[in-house]
């Protein structure tokens, strides 16, 4: 039997029902009146029959008058009733009348018959759908009913009918105790209280309403679960009309709600906010404003646990009950759960307890929600950029390749695809290196392969050009290929990704230009020539004039030499031979794009050079000085005297170019065992250290303001660099911004001859 | 003499027991007692984090008057305060700690009355007439 399972589940078999019984026997024994005695019986009786609500009805005036020197009314007493629902049962009498004899105990369980009492089709509207009915009085004469009633239809069935009869019998006799004293029925006496084992059933019940608690909250998923689950537990304890809940995040923001059972006014709700505030600020949580609180509140009023029993009542007009209790997370306060009631002292201690314990496990869950919340948000995010870099991949120009830590694809974008269509139209996702530069011949399929391998021993590549193959108007399909290691906060290697990065049209680009230099710089040629001939031709002349004069000529007068015309002459000349070695340059650059720069090696001085070019130099200019230091007896090495002198001559130029007014330009040569070493060292300038990598590139002139005033190509520093490392030198600047430059390049004294590599860039 | 919640007054009596016992401030060691009796009994209803929540936003409010109070932040037990006492406080005079224990007790109950109502006072009240007629028992002894 539920109800014995109840007890003995509670206390370990020491409490039976019928010691339950005796002892309600000794309550009655013991009880100060008849009401009195009623009274805790009624609370005995719905313990043992775990029925929420019960009634003691008398049957009739004869009863009640010969009850009413003890004060009873109609209704003797009544638990777990609405005030609407006690209204409907002092009816009941009447309406069981029209049902006939009952017998001493009758379980009203169809649906059709109990509706057909029309004070339990009222109760039916509070969620009782079932009713015992106990007969009390002697057996001659009808004096009250002793009324169960249960939620479950099919409850009072279960129960052990001979209990339900003793029960009756107590009943029965304390309603027989009314009668006059003459006939005292004869009451039980039991020598042990009632209260151990009321308090076990208790705690027993308790203990069960705790653990189903526990189970609700675990599974909620949300703060509306959380409520629910809060009010359904909550409801079964005790009445109240609104419960509260606010809480604190960690930014220091406060939320409130307030779930109402009950239509309840603005006052109450008023009323509520300022003691849940007031309450919150007594265990330390930061001070709020009630006003601003009460505007922002959510309220909630869910159907289903709502109090059908006042849903036509006025609303509750302000609080006479509250009690709060706060909420823990990690052992500091997060908020506060309160309920409120317009009723008088509706909680008691036990109550609070019960509270204390739920509210405990409201914290945690409302925890989880929030933790489940922000792990939603982050998750959300985190889908968020996923897609967004999927997107930035897919709309990539370049092709872009991912490879894990094992050398398998993880990722290639539309880009790539296309690009490995033709060599490789298999690649895809998941596949590894090896399976790509397996499945294709083309070479280029495998230097990609070899690159992310290498970036996957840590190695960072940039800038690799590859010839793809496929070939638009008389251009490869080149490559540029960067490849870098990919790496975790903690420097864990997780893959490599490599930029495929389509330079074709750059490369057409460079070609046609290279083909214009050449065809330019041949047209240029051919009249420069002529102005450099006739000029030299002139000033030899001249020069031959000057010496026919020789002694002849009036020691006051000034020389040939020193005319007008030979110093313009000259000065043309020089110019001449300038613009001749940037047309030189421009031919070989356009050499060196082909990957020759022809060179006739041959033994010369290096100091009859230098001095030659300086001497020239210093012609061409008038506004600097040129001084030459030789530290050297014999300069004597094996190269293209012609291309030393375009180098020296190219960095001369720059030296005077970029020099200021009235500066010094020093030209020196040094030499070691092994070498020959040249500086020209200038007051200009000077190259801001960024660039000074980058001076001896093709076209590279330095991008700022007082550069861009100087005339200049950016090739002769790319070719004297080509025409030294061809000869076995090496070239480099030093140089202060403001300060000047110095330039310098060695040449071995041994003979080391060879072809310029034209394209530093190329495979 | 001062008044608690309960209505009683710290009679001459209950000083003399006071000092005999601890040699501290008598009237400020009661005070710091009564507070420990009703955290013992919110803890039996409302649990050990309640306490210490309660107890530590009464301290923080009754050290705006008596700024030496928040010495007893330190400490994380309620019945840790009477024990304590002499120990945190040597400097102040026995009338502002009288004061201040008085204000910390006040505190206390107000924050059990706005989280509990009318529930727990009575019981708290009872509780400790219970343990003044106790310690009056014993001085009937002595």
């Amino acid at each position: 039997m539920r109800q014995v399972q109840i007890m003995r589940a509670g206390t370990g078999g020491a409490i039976n029902s019928w010691r339950f019984i005796k002892e309600a026997a000794a309550c009655v024994a013991t009880a100060p009146n008849p009401a009195a005695a009623l009274s805790q019986l009624l609370d005995i009786a719905l313990l043992a029959l775990d029925a929420p609500a019960g009634a003691v009805i008398r049957m009739d005036d004869e009863a009640a008058a010969l009850l009413t020197r003890h004060e009873v009314r109609t209704l003797v007493a009544a638990r777990g009733l609405s005030p609407y629902a006690q209204q409907h049962i002092r009816e009941l009498p009447a309406a069981l009348a029209s049902l006939g004899t009952l017998a001493a105990l009758t379980t009203i369980t169809d649906l059709a018959l109990y509706t057909a009492v029309p004070p339990f089709a009222a109760l039916l509207e509070e969620g009782f759908a079932s009713a015992f009915i106990g007969s009390l009085g002697a057996s001659d004469r009808l004096q009250g009913y002793l009324v169960f009633w249960h939620r479950d239809c099919g409850h009072f069935d279960r129960l052990d009918q001979r209990m339900l009869a003793a029960l009756l019998a107590q009943f029965s006799a304390v309603v027989q105790w009314g009668i006059p004293a003459d006939k005292e029925p004869e009451l039980p006496t039991h020598g042990e209280t009632l209260a151990p084992a009321l308090n076990a059933v208790a705690a027993t019940r308790q203990l069960q309403r705790i653990k189903d608690a526990g189970q609700v909250f675990v599974a909620a998923t949300d703060r509306t679960q959380v409520h629910h689950a809060l009010i359904a537990t909550l409801k079964q304890t005790c009445h109240f009309a609104a419960c509260a809940i606010l809480l604190f995040d960690s930014e220091g923001g406060s939320e409130l709600t307030v779930v109402a059972r009950h239509p309840l006014s603005a006052a109450f709700v008023h009323d509520t906010v300022h003691h849940v505030v007031r309450a919150a600020t007594r265990i330390g949580l930061p001070a709020l404003s009630p006003e601003p609180l009460a505007q922002t509140l959510y309220l909630d009023a869910p159907d289903d646990i709502a109090d059908d029993a006042t849903l036509n009542e006025p609303p509750a007009d302000r609080v006479r009950s509250f009690m709060a209790n706060p909420l823990f997370s990690k052992n500091k306060p997060i908020g506060i759960l309160g309920l409120a009631d317009d009723g008088e002292n509706m909680f008691n201690e036990e109550h609070l307890r019960f509270f204390s314990v739920i509210a405990d496990y409201a914290a945690v869950a409302l925890e989880n929600v929030r933790l489940r919340e922000d792990e939603r948000r982050l998750w959300e995010a985190a889908m968020l950029e996923h897609q967004r870099l999927e997107l930035v991949i897919a709309s990539m120009a370049e092709g872009l390749i991912i490879v894990d830590e094992v050398g398998r694809i993880t990722h290639l974008n539309p880009v790539a695809r296309n690009l490995f269509a033709s060599a490789a139209p298999g690649a895809r996702e998941w596949q590894s290196l090896a399976h790509l530069t397996g499945q294709s011949d083309a070479p280029w399929i495998a230097a990609v392969g070899e690159i992310l391998s290498a970036s996957l021993t840590g190695k960072v590549v940039m800038n690799h050009e590859l010839l793809a193959g496929a070939t638009i108007d008389s251009v490869p399909l080149t490559l540029s290929v960067s490849s870098a290691p990919c790496r975790d906060a903690s420097g864990r290697l997780l893959g490599a990704v490599a930029v495929l990065n389509d330079i074709t049209h750059v490369k057409q680009i460079d070609r046609l230009k290279d083909e214009f230099v050449s065809v330019v710089s041949h047209e240029l040629r051919t009249p420069l020539t002529s102005i450099k001939g006739y000029t030299q031709h002139l000033l030899r002349r001249m020069e031959r004039q000057s010496q026919a004069i020789g002694s002849d000529r009036d020691p006051g007068a000034p020389s040939p030499l020193a005319s007008y015309e030979y110093r313009s002459l000259s000065i043309v000349q020089s110019q001449a031979e300038h613009l001749e070695r940037l047309v030189n340059d421009l031919l070989d650059l356009s050499h060196l794009q082909r990957g020759r720069l022809p060179l006739h090696p041959a033994p010369f001085k290096l100091g009859d050079v230098l001095a030659e070019v300086v001497r020239w130099a210093q012609i061409s200019t008038e506004q600097q000085v040129i001084q030459l230091e030789i530290h050297a007896d014999d300069t004597t090495v094996v190269g293209d005297r012609a291309r030393i002198m375009q180098v020296i001559g190219n960095i001369l130029d720059n030296a005077i170019k970029y020099s200021p007014e009235g500066g010094v330009v020093k030209a020196s040569l040094d030499a070691n065992p092994l070498e020959f070493v040249i500086s020209i060292a200038d007051q200009g300038i000077g190259i801001n250290p960024d660039a000074q990598e980058q001076i001896f590139d093709r076209f590279y002139r330095v991008n700022d303001l007082i550069s861009r005033q100087y005339s200049g190509i950016g090739l002769g520093l790319y070719v004297a660099r080509a025409i030294v490392e061809a000869h076995g030198g090496r070239i480099w600047v030093e140089s202060q911004e403001g300060q000047g430059s110095i330039f310098s390049f060695t040449l071995p004294r041994l003979p080391h001859i060879g072809h310029s590599g034209a394209n530093k860039q190329g495979c | 003499m001062t008044t608690y919640m309960c209505g009683g007054h710290c009679s001459g009596w209950m000083v003399k027991v006071m000092a005999a016992q601890n040699g501290c401030n008598p009237g400020a060691d009661m005070a710091a007692r009564t507070v420990q009796l009703v955290m013992e009994q919110v803890y039996l209803v409302l649990g050990v984090a309640t306490v210490e929540a309660v107890l530590r936003a009464a301290i923080k409010t009754a050290a705006q008057r008596y700024p030496f109070l928040d010495r007893l932040s330190q400490l994380t037990l309620a019945s840790e305060i009477p024990a304590h006492l002499c120990r945190y406080f040597p400097d102040i005079a026995p009338d502002e700690l009288l004061a201040a224990m008085d204000a910390l007790l006040q505190e206390c109950i107000a924050a059990v009355r706005e989280l509990t109502g009318d529930i727990m006072l009575g019981p708290i009240s009872e509780e400790i007439s219970w343990r003044l007629d106790q310690a009056k028992q014993e001085d009937k002894l002595y």
